[in-house]
């Protein structure tokens, strides 16, 4: 694990993908592993600090009832424009090849008109609340509290 | 500085920002301190964006660099403010450090007389992919290494 | 002495959409200070439990029981490769090894649950 000084400064490492698709995503972003509401499947979601919230893919909120959710209603300006919907807590899990999994929550966007197949992990209610640290040269993702 | 085993992982840290404007109000974002083309009357803030495919650089600043005439690829981007046309040229950028040493890169930036000033930011590819960082909110520190 | 122009005038607008309208205008910290400042004075009828869940600074916390995960390489590479045919679609892999694939993610997790896989599944919308 990464050692500051003599403390541990991430709790886990995973691998992340500089390519999802490569026909759509013609250059590199930063695609980590994550599971949402702890259930046991893994989905690739895209490190995103220039973004303030985090946005959920809304195929997968629709799967777990989150499109109905009674959240706090907002459109925001975004990378494809002006959008419409709602401010959701919930939880994230950062899986870890090796070390220890994160176990923590993120405010998401929720959106029915967003493109399926995207979810995106921001600064504000989310990255800003933890540690983390790349290293491309070994596509390393490091994560923790 | 940072450890990776027995090895170096950053060379250099620095405090960042969560804001440029002295404002709690602002939603925080990360801006680090950055120098260009080794010239330090370039002294500026960037914003970290791994969302971003391309480092931007602020329109002002090219200008007073006198960056804003180079003969780069021309290009199209489309942003939040709509398309864009400017030009992708490699910069020289210096990461400058409060601890350690400074990093040198070079980075593909996007510059365009019509991108809003005051907005200077580090994208993913072209940049950050080819260093190594890291964040720590806790105390704003932002490391770095090559 | 000097006199104020004009009286400040009393706040019409709820708390609710002030916040909002901060939030929308990438003044996230205001809308935090403001949010605060509601729940302290507390002389509002308002509901603001949800801007409070949203707004509220995470903390997370290291999990040692859950388990490791591991190398997604084989997906990654099987998704590269077997694309084409399944656009528009949710597949479920673990390895090179197609466990289910619908337009539905329901329909993918339905599957799941009656075949449960050994180690934990890689769910991907091919666009």
């Amino acid at each position: 694990m990464l050692r500051l000084e003599q403390e541990d400064f991430t709790c886990g490492r995973s691998r992340y993908l500089d390519f999802l698709k490569e026909a759509a995503e013609p250059t590199a972003k930063i695609f980590v592993k994550i599971s949402l509401e702890h259930t046991e499947s893994v989905f690739w979601a895209q490190i995103d600090t220039g973004s303030a919230w985090s946005v959920l893919d809304p195929l997968v909120a629709k799967r777990h009832g989150y499109l109905d959710l009674d959240g706090e209603r907002i459109g925001l300006d975004t990378r494809l424009g002006r959008k419409s919907g709602i401010l959701a807590r919930l939880p994230v899990r950062f899986l870890a090849d090796d070390g220890v999994p994160f176990d923590t929550e993120g405010t998401f966007f929720i959106c029915p008109d967003w493109p399926p197949g995207r979810t995106f992990l921001g600064y504000s209610g989310l990255l800003a609340s933890m540690r983390f640290a790349l290293d491309p040269q070994a596509n390393h993702f490091y994560f923790g509290p | 500085m940072f450890k990776l085993g027995a090895l170096d992982f950053s060379c250099g840290r620095s405090l960042f920002r969560d804001t440029l404007k002295e404002a709690p109000e602002s939603t925080a974002k990360v801006f680090v301190k950055i120098q260009l083309e080794g010239r330090s009357e370039s002294n500026i803030y960037a914003q970290i964006d791994t969302g971003a495919a391309w480092s931007v650089l602020d329109p002002l600043v090219a200008k007073s660099l006198g960056l804003l005439d180079l003969d780069g690829q021309r290009t199209t981007l489309h942003t939040r403010f709509g398309r864009i046309e400017g030009i992708l040229a490699k910069l020289l950028v210096t990461f400058l450090a409060d601890d350690g040493i400074a990093l040198e890169k070079h980075g593909t930036f996007f510059i365009s007389p019509d991108w809003p000033s005051g907005r200077t930011f580090l994208g993913y590819s072209g940049l950050l992919a080819s260093m190594r960082f890291a964040l720590d909110p806790r105390t704003n520190h932002f490391y770095f290494g090559p | 002495m000097g006199q104020p122009l004009r009286k400040a005038e009393p706040e019409t607008q709820s708390y609710s959409d002030r916040i909002r309208e901060l939030v929308e205008s990438d003044m996230v910290g205001g809308a935090r200070l403001l949010l605060a400042e509601a729940l302290e004075k507390g002389d509002h009828d308002e509901d603001l439990s949800g801007w409070e869940s949203v707004l509220t600074e995470t903390k997370g916390r290291p999990n040692p029981d859950v388990e490791c995960d591991f190398d997604r390489t084989p997906e990654f590479r099987w998704i590269t490769e077997h694309s084409e045919a399944y656009r528009g679609q949710w597949v479920a892999l673990v390895g090179s090894e197609l466990l289910a694939h619908s337009a539905s993610l329901q329909d993918v997790f339905s599957s799941l649950e009656r075949n449960k896989p050994k180690r934990r599944p890689m769910l991907h919308y091919i666009d």
